[in-house]
């Protein structure tokens, strides 16, 4: 194999190498963004959802607790009618469009049942708000604050299963993460490797032979010793030797008939 | 130093290695494009480019001597051990950077001791992978090198060679060196496609059987399945393994010229007869045993399964049929003896090797003749070969420096927290390249939960163990050397 052709396949595999860790690379970018972009922000928007959730339904009973223990009040309290405010179907909504778990689902479900049961008690306030102190009082601690309890605890399983998907997700996405950059470690530390070898084969078999040759007719030129660099490559630096052996040779016969 | 025909001989191997990586990543397109095709594909990418890279400058030929020879040898090993450890790294799951790296020395040392906690959810490639580092790490990368070193002086080759065919079996290699490669390798071969057959028509998957007959001709020990062989639940499939765990055995050379003759030449040496009398013993006390402690009621199945497990140990192919924790304690005394002595050389097992053992009872008898006779000449024989005492007092040697190492090495595990029971079961076993443990997790158990000190003290003493001990401190002896 000549010498231009040797160093032309040895920059091809580093280039190889270079190139194949560089699309792996890109590739495993892409992937991940779509991993994150795909479960991770649906992760997060669960969860917010379901802080949404919690926060609607205690401020409602909180504001409905603190109406009952206001004995001045004799008229329904105006409080949102829970039938028609659209904020907590609003985040059940989104709660459904971005599961990722079956478990989610199903509690999802749970959730709304939960809900409309709390909304049907709530329904009796009208009524309740005839009696007297002790009997709204009574409905609201006996009657709505068990499913409202209910409520709150299916909101919160719902909210722990949607951190236990982010925590699986992000473990996921570390593991992506250690898998996508390991080939690219590996290639950049044997890119290393062969770039020190490629540098040291320049340098024994193309340098160091130049380098001998330089020397072999420097000899000869000053002192007129002998040259007796050999090469055998079997590539152009064997020629190159061959050559200068011949010039050499030559130039020994040219002197000779001169002095003759 | 000739740097130029170490890198050469050492990227030859880095291809064998990388050939095998792309077998690997066939068997995951014949899976379906498992999980495994990539990393197995990338590896290969990698080593063969690694590999073929000195190729394009180092021209073939060129003489090398001893040194240089040494130095191939053990960085072929370690390198074929570094970039077989890519497609564990790159796939991910169990493989951290230590357990990628103990799988590997586990898999080219044939120690077959694995981190896994379950071998199965492994794709198929990478599990074709696994076994193909025992086939590799069996044969020995110098087998392969031996054939591409032609320039190589006959007496040069020959002390190389030691490193992977123990001194001992040189002897019973009356042949060329590139013609002992030749053997290795057809009786290899042969083992492999044979009992690859059998366990197929056994029942056996044809995956399932082409990786237990290759980790069994190689003497690893790393199954397919979690349980091992026992896996399989197959009086026949246990049956054919121990066939071929004993055949694999025996030396080499003299399965060859046996099968050449057609003849049981084989049995005639003493070594392999020491061997299978010692075996036979232990077979038959350990069922025995069993039967009389109550771990086993069926004689038959007490025989096959003590059968199984002391010719595994013997063997130093580490496959189980039986859960040793509960095995009564004379019975793991004797798989301790076995798992220490080894089988023949000439094969690809650990341990001491039987053929020093068996010399050193020789000289131990010659000994307690003189004993009882002061003023007689008694000579130590093997068979009707006199041995010289220069061989006898090497051999002690080496008895005596493998037993210290393993004592060394247990202490070391100890003193990473291990218990005694496991820093010495392990300290046996992955000197002896066994794998088999008879620690307290049992022969199931895996390392897994090993320190990562203890993980890396267990590579240096399966490295030690595979190269029989005198080749891995001569590498690291070579700066003195003139």
């Amino acid at each position: 194999m000549s010498v231009k052709r040797k160093i032309s396949v040895a920059f091809v595999i580093l280039g190889l190498i270079l190139l194949l860790s560089s699309v792996i690379a890109i590739f495993e970018f892409v992937t991940m963004r779509r991993t994150v972009a795909q479960f991770v922000t649906e992760d997060v928007e669960s969860i917010n959802n379901s802080r949404m959730l919690l926060e609607i339904t205690d401020d409602y009973n909180f504001r409905l607790m603190e109406k009952i223990g206001d004995t001045t009040l004799s008229e329904t309290p105006v409080l949102f009618e829970i039938g028609s405010d659209n904020r907590f179907k609003s985040y059940m909504g989104r709660i459904y469009e971005r599961f990722t778990t079956a478990e989610e689902r199903a509690m999802a479900d749970s959730v709304r049942y939960a809900y409309i049961a709390y909304a049907h008690i709530v329904g009796e306030v009208p009524e309740v708000w005839k009696r007297n102190y002790s009997e709204r009082r009574e409905w609201f601690f006996n009657k709505l604050y068990p499913v409202y309890n209910q409520l709150r605890s299916y909101i919160g399983k719902l909210n722990a299963l949607s951190q236990n998907a982010l925590k699986v997700s992000s473990d996921g996405l570390n593991a992506a993460f250690y898998r996508s950059i390991m080939p690219c470690v590996v290639a950049v530390g044997i890119e290393l490797v062969l770039l020190f070898l490629f540098n040291y084969y320049v340098t024994y078999y193309f340098l160091n032979p130049l380098e001998l040759i330089t020397r072999g007719i420097r000899r000869y030129r000053e002192t007129g010793k002998a040259y007796d660099v050999s090469i055998e490559s079997n590539d152009e630096m064997q020629n190159l030797n061959e050559n200068v052996k011949e010039v050499i040779r030559k130039n020994k016969q040219l002197l000779k008939n001169n002095l003759q | 130093m000739n740097v130029g025909l170490i890198s050469r001989n050492v990227g030859v191997a880095l291809v064998f290695n990388a050939a095998f990586m792309l077998s690997g990543a066939f068997v995951a397109v014949l899976n379906g494009w498992d999980t495994s095709f990539f990393p197995l594909f990338y590896s290969a990418i990698i080593t063969l480019a690694t590999g073929l890279f000195p190729l394009i400058f180092v021209r073939r030929g060129g003489v090398i001597n001893l040194r240089e020879g040494y130095f191939s040898i053990v960085l072929s090993w370690i390198l074929s051990c570094i970039f077989g450890m890519l497609p564990y790294v790159i796939w991910g799951g169990e493989f951290s950077a230590i357990n990628a790296w103990y799988e590997s020395v586990s898999g080219y040392t044939t120690t077959g001791s694995t981190i896994l906690n379950d071998v199965e959810a492994l794709p198929k490639g990478l599990l074709f992978w696994r076994t193909a580092t025992h086939y590799i790490g069996g044969l020995g990368v110098v087998v392969f090198m031996i054939l591409v070193l032609p320039t190589s002086r006959n007496a040069v080759g020959l002390k190389i060679s030691k490193l992977e065919i123990s001194e001992l079996s040189k002897a019973n290699y009356r042949f060329r060196l590139s013609k002992t490669a030749r053997i290795i390798i057809t009786v290899y071969l042969v083992i492999t496609i044979s009992q690859t057959v059998l366990m197929r028509i056994a029942g056996m998957s044809l995956f399932d059987s082409l990786n237990h007959a290759m980790a069994i001709v190689s003497t690893g020990g790393f199954s397919t399945k979690n349980m091992s062989a026992a896996a399989f639940d197959s009086p026949v499939v246990e049956v054919i393994m121990i066939v071929f765990m004993f055949l694999s055995s025996l030396h080499f050379g003299l399965l060859y010229s046996s099968a050449k003759g057609h003849s049981f030449r084989v049995f005639r040496n003493p070594v392999i007869k020491f061997y299978s009398i010692v075996l036979l013993a232990v077979i038959i006390f350990s069922a025995g045993n069993l039967l009389l402690s109550g771990n086993e009621t069926n004689v038959f199945t007490a025989l096959r399964h003590s059968a199984f497990m002391n010719i595994s140990t013997a063997s130093s192919t580490g496959l189980a049929v039986d859960e040793t924790g509960h095995w009564p304690v004379t019975s793991l005394l004797m798989l301790l003896f076995l798992s220490l002595m080894g089988a023949c050389s000439g094969s690809t097992t650990g341990g001491i090797k039987a053929d020093r053992v068996c010399l050193w009872f020789s000289s131990l008898r010659a000994r307690l003749k003189k004993q009882v006779n002061y003023n007689a000449v008694v000579r130590t024989k093997l068979g009707n070969r006199v041995i010289d005492s220069e061989l006898i007092a090497d051999v002690n040697v080496f008895i005596i420096f493998y037993l210290l190492i393993v004592f060394v090495c247990a202490i070391l595990l100890a003193i990473t927290g291990l218990s005694l029971q496991d820093a010495v079961a392990a300290s046996v076993a992955c000197m002896g390249n066994i794998g088999l443990t008879f620690g307290s997790g049992g022969a199931f158990a895996s390392y897994s939960d090993l320190p990562v000190l203890s993980k890396f003290i267990c590579t240096v003493e399966m490295f030690i163990g595979r190269l029989e001990i005198y080749p891995f401190i001569t590498f690291f002896a070579l700066r003195r050397w003139k």
